[in-house]
């Protein structure tokens, strides 16, 4: 890097990023404390992020766990193990709903809370000083780290693909900007844990060794700004921001603190600048200095349809249920329970859902709070969504393609640079819902990409079975010819003794017969001969002679095969877990620290940038037009029913 | 009764991010656009006299009965098309643009023009390439460009008291001389006589054709005269800073299109004095304050992004100069504006945005 863009950097200069938006901060409890929720009656946890293609559940129904225990072991080198998040009994592992927009179901497990909240015993790393990146790492993925700022990417990849291959990290940034109205989570902690916050920093200071450290913080945050600022002292710089949202999306933050973009191709952690969220370092703190795995996260509950507001340290797997019944909701009809935060938060369609990791803030507004959505007007190019896109992109232009079925041309427009983060839908003054549009799009271009490369492999296929199909024509017209040629030889040579005597050779003799026929067999009897030879060539000579071993007999050779091994070497000590945590269930042996370190695959981003691809096809239907003279075309369809209600009986 | 099962299922209510929202809407924009142009409203009538009342109200009135016309054609909702305020914009810029004694089936023919051909035959609001106040009035400009000389006043002060409500409207509707009452009012002038055409451009346009431009007397914007045109330019600039207050336009777009044709002016002038008029009277005369403030900044037929609407400006701008020293009309706002609409496609294009992240190197900052 050049020495004059981090001279400045240090300095203290800041940079601004394209577009962006100033919403009403709605930040009305910054002042409430964090304080611990109770037990919930029921703990849900989803796998979904825990198991990966081979990896293994630990436990089964039935089971006692304590809190902090591994129920999972990943088998994907992106997913990281799921902790038991209280002590009790596991009551199911079955699908429920989850926390998405459209309430998709997964599998989950469920555990009943047994009330005295056991935990194994914690497990700190005292000198972590003296650790090697490799081991810290280890245990950041261990203890279940991932990004609590939203986006739950695993911290420990993170990190490791920062210092990977003889890269070194320059920058680190600690995300403290929170730029998502109503959130104050992250305040709170840094206003209440800035110096486990620092321990934490210093941690991942020992990991990657940067140039920099810099907590970024926007200054609509007095008291966390002051609060860090002491405990920093000068083992990081402080960074006061100009507050607008999405500041505290990775790419622009990184531009506001380094002044450099990082197109949505390249990995952040790539070019030596690795950005995380406080409460994240926090978890990590707790990980290493603490020894307790992130079982617990905090998260701001908010909106007028509550009569208490604040911030609440939640077990993971609480249901927002048992969260909104603790601050005591007030619903009105047809209330709107935001999961995240109002710009970039999805409504639930059911609050039976579990707080997860990516959970930040619950939001329950009153319709006076956050109006409803009125009628979407027709879009005047007014060209606001462009000039507030922090990604650059001209919305407008997508919305109508996108719209129109245009998927190429949308495509060209740069949806795929789309963070999604709601800037322009705000601005809108037509109330046009971009975002949601560019949501549904990016699934159908996901879907279009993955159609393609599937038509493409067909075709692939196609070609080569083409191939095979035309060679063994090929030969099958060789051979032909060959049989024609060589019956007509025969006929050729035989043409002079067929005037001779034509009964002799059209009725071969007894003789002949016989003699063709011992010839045959003995050509099968030297095959079999020869098949055999290369089955036991191996053992010796007189295996043909010896009689081949029944099924029975060779089944009982492998069974005292394996007792024998087995009594050889004695089981590896099963419990392989390290940090002596016990594994509920059948041992099995844990492949979890001798896998070698993962490195993020630049070509699956796209699959984990949507999230829930539709599985079934999206119907893309071309747009249609009709003359402005003759009425819209009636619709035909009738309007879906449900199965029970279906009208089944026709009209005569 | 049928029981929808989806919604005795679905209690909580469900909306798609982002759930907040800017305080502006369109309608809220075009309100704010109508009060803006309440400044030039009042100087017009006080100058012009009573026709644009009528003018107004002939306008809105047949607007409104083409834009319900074209809703029920294209099958859509009559609430919807009856709520949207952007006709009556057009209206009400239409009814400044025009001279006030226009007789009616001139200003109904340009409304339905504007409305059913330019606006809705492209598909309704914002889907129009051109400007449909504007397109309008060339509609008129070329087809009945006599009754545009007849019926054009001479702007006098305190004209409101000659053409008053009724004078106007038997002018208006019944086919009355309209030579009288402009008499009238250019009676109200010091120096009823100054001019030989029928606007200061109109007079400038045939001494062009002599090159004796700069023989023409400087009009004084002090005397009742020219007094109007300074008064519409303030009254003007001022609803204009309104909107630049309010963040419904961007304060850019004047700006350059103003600078664009102050320097345009002020060089060509001092280059070629019998060709082209000053730099206050480009400024101030041919409806430039209404057309910075309200016209070039119309977002539908502008280009996209700020940089785009930037260029736009200077376009229209220097096609302006253009038109007014070279062209044969001397209403060239118009066909300015009209002739940068359609060059705002290819604005659009030539100053796409580079994408997030150009420039970025391989390893960053390594
Ligand atoms: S903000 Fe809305 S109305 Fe304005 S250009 Fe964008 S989509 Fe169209
Ligand atoms: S949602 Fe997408 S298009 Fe809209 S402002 Fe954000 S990045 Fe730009």
């Amino acid at each position: 890097m050049a020495s004059s863009q981090l001279a400045k950097i240090m300095h203290g200069k800041i940079w601004r990023f394209f577009g962006g938006i100033k919403p009403s901060e709605l930040k009305n409890t910054t002042q409430t404390p964090i304080e611990e929720l109770p037990l919930p009656a029921l703990i849900t946890l989803p796998l979904e992020r825990h198991l990966g293609a081979g990896g293994e559940i630990l436990v089964k129904a039935g089971d006692r766990v304590k809190a902090g225990q591994v129920l999972t072991i990943p088998g994907g080198k992106r997913n990281v193990p799921l902790h038991a998040s209280t002590s009790g009994t596991i009551i199911a592992i079955n699908q429920q709903i989850l926390p998405h927009p459209s309430g998709f179901t997964g599998r989950c497990i469920t555990i009943k809370p047994d009330g005295l909240d056991e935990a194994v015993d914690p497990a700190p790393i005292s000198d972590w000083q003296d650790k090697s990146p490799q081991e810290l790492l280890e245990r950041i993925r261990f203890f279940g780290i991932e990004g609590l700022g939203g986006a739950q990417f695993q911290t420990a990849a993170k990190l490791s693909s920062a210092i990977a291959d003889g890269r070194s990290c320059n920058i680190f940034i600690v995300n403290g900007a929170e730029c998502e109205p109503v959130a104050t989570c992250d305040d709170r902690l840094m206003q209440e844990k800035a110096a486990d916050i620092l321990q934490g920093v210093d941690i991942i200071k020992h990991i990657l060794k940067p140039k920099a450290v810099i907590i970024a913080i926007e200054d609509n945050k007095p008291a966390a700004i002051k609060a860090m600022q002491q405990a920093a002292a000068d083992r990081a710089i402080v960074r006061v921001i100009p507050t607008l949202y999405p500041s505290g999306a990775a790419r622009n933050l990184i531009k506001i603190v380094t002044g450099i973009e990082i197109p949505y191709k390249a990995h952040t952690s790539d070019c030596g600048i690795v950005v995380d969220n406080v409460e994240t370092v926090y978890a990590v703190k707790q990980a290493i200095i603490d020894g307790i795995p992130l079982i617990k996260r905090v998260i701001t509950v908010a909106g007028s349809s509550l009569k208490r507001q604040g911030n609440a340290l939640v077990r993971l797997g609480t249901s927002v249920r048992f969260v909104l019944n603790h601050y005591h909701l007030n619903p009105e009809r047809r209330q709107r329970i935001i999961l995240g935060g109002p710009l970039m938060g999805f409504t639930l369609p059911s609050i039976d859902v579990p707080i997860t990791k990516s959970a930040t803030c619950v939001f329950a507004p009153t319709a006076a709070e956050v109006p409803p959505e009125p009628e979407a007007m027709n879009c005047i190019r007014c060209g606001r969504c462009a000039r507030v896109c922090p990604s650059r992109l001209v919305p407008y232009q997508m919305y109508a393609y996108s719209k129109a079925g245009d998927h190429q041309h949308a495509a060209a427009c740069g949806i795929a640079d789309c963070t999604e983060c709601g800037c322009c839908a705000f601005v809108c003054p037509s109330r046009i819902r971009l975002t949601a549009q560019f949501r549904k799009e990016k699934a159908i271009q996901y879907l279009l990409k993955e159609n393609a490369t599937r038509n493409e492999r067909a075709r692939a296929r196609m070609l080569e079975h083409q191939k095979r199909e035309e060679e063994a024509a090929r030969l099958r017209e060789e051979k032909k010819r060959a049989a024609l040629a060589r019956i007509q030889a025969q006929k050729a040579a035989k043409g002079a003794p067929t005037s001779a005597g034509d009964s002799a050779t059209a009725l071969p003799t007894a003789q002949d017969l016989a003699a063709r026929r011992a010839a045959a067999v003995a050509a099968a009897q030297a095959r079999r001969a020869k098949l055999q030879g290369l089955s036991t060539s191996a053992t010796s000579e007189t295996a043909t002679t010896e009689h081949m071993p029944t099924q029975a007999e060779r089944a009982a050779a492998v069974l005292a095969q394996d007792r024998a091994d087995r009594k050889a070497a004695p089981p590896a000590a099963s419990p392989a877990l390290p940090y002596g945590l016990r594994r509920a269930g059948v041992p099995k042996q844990a492949h979890i620290i001798d896998a070698p370190w993962p490195e993020p695959q630049p070509a699956e981003r796209l699959l984990s940038k949507v999230e829930n691809p539709p599985t079934h096809e999206i119907e893309v239907k071309p747009a249609t037009y009709h003359s402005i003279f003759a009425p819209a075309p009636e619709k035909t369809e009738a309007p879906k029913l449900p199965h029970n209600l279906s009208k089944t009986r026709k009209q005569p | 009764m049928q029981i929808s099962v989806q919604s005795a299922k679905q209690n909580l209510g469900i909306e798609a991010a982002p759930h907040l929202h800017a305080k502006l809407s369109t309608n809220k924009i075009m309100a704010l656009v109508l009060i803006a142009l309440l400044p030039g409203v009042a100087v017009t009538l006080y100058y012009f006299g009573c026709g644009l009342i009528w003018q107004f109200l002939l306008l809105t009135v047949v607007g409104f009965i083409c834009e319900m016309l074209c809703a029920l054609l294209r099958a859509r909702p009559l609430k919807r098309a009856a709520c949207d305020l952007s006709v009556y914009v057009t209206a009400l810029l239409l009814a400044l643009t025009l001279p006030p004694l226009m007789p009616w089936y001139w200003t109904v023919s340009a409304m339905a023009f504007a409305i059913l051909i330019v606006k809705q035959a492209f598909g309704g609001l914002g889907m129009n390439i051109f400007n449909p106040a504007m397109a309008g009035f060339i509609f008129l400009i070329i087809s009945a460009p006599g009754a545009f000389f007849t019926t054009y006043i001479a702007p006098a002060p305190a004209a409101i008291q000659v053409a008053t409500l009724e004078r106007s409207a038997k002018v208006i509707f019944t086919a009355e001389e309209p030579a009288v009452l402009v008499q009238d009012i250019k009676a109200l002038q010091d120096d009823p006589d100054a001019l030989s055409g029928a606007t200061f451009l109109e007079s400038v346009k045939t001494a062009r054709k002599a090159q004796t431009v700069n023989a023409i007397a400087a009009p004084d914007f002090a005397s009742t005269n020219y007094q109007a045109y300074a008064a519409l330019g303030i009254a003007y600039a001022a609803g204009g800073l309104l909107l630049i207050a309010c963040r419904v336009i961007l304060f850019q777009m004047p700006l350059a299109f103003l600078a664009t044709i102050a320097a345009g002016g002020a060089l060509w002038h001092y280059l070629s004095p019998n060709a082209s008029i000053s730099c206050a009277e480009h400024l101030l005369f041919g409806g430039t304050m209404l057309a910075a403030f309200f016209i070039i900044t119309d977002p539908v037929t502008n280009a996209g992004t700020s940089k785009g609407r930037v260029c736009f400006s200077i376009l229209c701008a220097l096609l302006i100069l253009l038109i007014r020293v070279e062209g044969s009309y001397s209403d060239s706002v118009a066909f300015a504006v009209l002739l940068s609409n359609a060059a705002a496609p290819l604005i659009d294009v030539l100053t796409r945005r580079r994408p997030f992240g150009i420039g970025y190197k391989e390893g960053g900052l390594q």
